[in-house]
């Protein structure tokens, strides 16, 4: 091999490498400006999520997973909430569910305090409805056997022309509850004994 | 295996790619003139959806996630799709001529298909493990496979049809997209 | 001078990347179902664009040839990263609705096929008037995309939060087709038919 061939091989291949470290360093730096920025920015888009139902709330505690809440004004335990996930027309839509402060002994104790959307992507103008009022102000104080169509005897009347999402958010709720409810009742306990 | 078998649907009929995500738009109006070329680049795309998929996921989850560098993960999956493509191209030049005349040509098209990209991200956001990641890297090609073959099916006989001077070819072609596009609303209810 | 207004200007009529050479219609179908959205989107391939032709022509001289496309992936990649993490920071709730297609930015046509036929054999004036050029012809493209199905999908345009008009009629009837992703291809085909039909752009 000739020295113009072995020049020839090894300056793109070193300035390939030099572009990549820069845009590396670039990179990082963006990053450490930014990263708390976008935390403080999700944890305060969940804060104001919170606060929608429970107005006076001081603070809140989750668990490890960080899927069960509870919200406390000055140490008093007002309610909890849960995130659920509930598969829809468009992909996986994220809720909050707002729980009042009753006992935990079973499922059936539930009341909701409201919902939530977290994030969706249902269709705009049709599935997408389901992250207005009229639709979820119907999950304000209902207990949770009632979160049921009411086509099939439950509260909850469903969104014409978007059937499928109004039973995603149905059967997200249910399903989600059902599976994080011990969790639930971990939390609600160690946050009492301490 | 239920859920595998409903990311499948997901992907290739009720989100597809092409109509209702709008991923993979430039190859689906450039390369659908003709049926044997929508093939051939459906096969193209398939195989290397699947291939940048598991590429990208194993690189994820075992390179940026571990070392906290996932605001890399733009740059890397870009990379992982561009050498992918010059390594499928080097090696079907050498191996089988013939498939390389059919395929060739596609195969430096995909590096700036959307569609690739794309899949390689949904797989991370929806936080898909292994298994599902390979499904729906499959489903997102057969599916997009399947419109650039329906359409390319139309616009040979649309080329015989009297269409209005102003709406000859890209814009008819874009009015029969939005009737493949209710057509395909009807998967809606599948999942 | 005017070797720079006719660059601008290229990309604004007479190359306009969505109506005539049909580039990049993956975003601007896809977010185009508001106004805000085609403002964040063209300032995100804005920003993408214009600094991706400055460092494109400034390393034109010493880019070997043979890395070229290459290097230019990793520049795009770099900024589009970067405008996804400010987004992400200062204004998560566009961010989110756009999506999938600010990081999609990288694979966009226009930005690579500026960096490589235009930036890489011309002087920095000149590449920095292309690429304003190119994002002002996106830019003006979605927004006309979007203020139709706006209207004509939801019977309104607001933009930003503040309220423009409603028309009526439409308002409590709205025509949801033009949300869904169907109107888009339904609005581009008869704006590029309209075009046509104008003598704007010539009939292919």
């Amino acid at each position: 091999m000739s020295k113009t061939n072995f020049r020839a091989d090894i300056v793109p291949i070193l300035f390939l490498t030099v572009v990549v470290c820069i845009s590396v360093i670039a990179l990082a730096y963006v990053d450490s400006i930014t990263y708390e920025k976008i935390e403080t920015a999700k944890l305060e888009a969940f804060k104001e999520k919170l606060s929608v139902h429970f107005s006076d709330m001081t603070d809140f505690t989750s668990n490890d997973a960080n899927d069960c809440y509870v919200v406390f004004t000055d140490n008093n335990t007002i309610g909890y909430a849960v995130k659920t996930i509930g598969s829809g027309y468009g992909g996986t839509i994220e809720m909050l569910v707002a729980l009042e402060p009753t006992n935990l002994s079973s499922t059936d104790d539930l009341i909701l305090r409201g919902l939530s959307v977290i994030s969706h992507s249902e269709t705009p103008g049709l599935g997408d409805k389901i992250t207005q009022s009229f639709f979820l102000d119907q999950f304000q104080e209902v207990s949770f056997s009632g979160i049921e169509l009411s086509k099939t005897g439950g509260d909850i009347d469903a969104i014409s022309g978007a059937t499928i999402s109004s039973k995603a958010v149905i059967n997200g709720i249910v399903s989600s509850i059902e599976d994080r409810f011990d969790s639930l009742v971990e939390l609600v306990s160690s946050v009492e004994v301490s | 295996m239920d859920n595998l078998f409903s990311i499948f649907i997901m992907m290739a009929l009720v989100n597809n790619f092409v109509l209702a995500k709008f991923l993979g738009l430039c190859p689906f109006f450039g390369v659908s003139k003709k049926l044997s070329s929508a093939v051939s680049m459906g096969i193209a795309v398939i195989v290397v959806m699947f291939a940048a998929s598991v590429v990208s996921w194993l690189l994820f989850y075992q390179l940026l996630v571990p070392f906290g560098i996932t605001y890399m993960r733009t740059a890397i999956f870009i990379l992982v799709i561009a050498s992918l493509v010059q390594i499928l191209e080097i090696t079907i030049r050498r191996t089988n001529v013939n498939l390389y005349n059919a395929l060739g040509i596609y195969l430096p098209l995909i590096t700036t298909n959307c569609a690739v990209l794309g899949v390689t991200f949904i797989n991370v956001d929806q936080a898909f493990n292994l298994a599902e990641t390979i499904v729906s890297a499959l489903g997102a090609g057969v599916g997009f496979t399947l419109v650039l073959a329906i359409m390319s099916g139309i616009r040979e006989k649309l080329d015989l049809a009297d269409v209005p001077k102003a709406f000859k070819g890209i814009p008819v072609a874009f009015l029969v997209a939005m009737l493949l596009g209710i057509a395909f609303l009807a998967f809606g209810g599948m999942v | 001078m005017v070797h720079i207004l006719k660059n601008l200007k290229k990309g604004i009529i007479n190359e306009n990347p969505v109506f005539i050479l049909l580039l990049g219609l993956c975003p601007t179908l896809a977010v185009s179902t508001s106004i805000d959205n085609a403002f964040g989107m063209t300032a995100a391939v804005m920003f993408v664009l214009i600094s991706a032709n400055i460092i494109v022509s400034l390393i034109r001289g010493v880019t070997p040839d043979r890395v070229r496309i290459p290097v230019f992936i990793v520049i795009i990649a770099t900024l589009v990263t970067i405008v996804d993490l400010t987004m992400k920071a200062f204004i998560p709730e566009l961010s989110k609705s756009l999506g999938i297609f600010i990081p999609l930015i990288v694979v966009n046509c226009i930005i690579l096929g500026r960096a490589e036929a235009f930036a890489s054999k011309n002087t920095l004036a000149d590449s920095v008037a292309d690429a304003l050029g190119m994002g002002i012809g996106f830019g003006i493209a979605i927004t006309i995309i979007s203020f139709f199905r706006q209207l004509l999908g939801t019977g309104e345009i607001t933009i930003f939060g503040t309220h423009v008009f409603s028309a009526p009629g439409l308002f409590d009837n709205p025509m949801s087709v033009f949300i869904l992703p169907m109107g888009a291809f339904l609005v581009l085909g008869c704006l590029l038919a309209t075009l046509r039909y104008m003598g704007a752009i010539e009939s292919g």
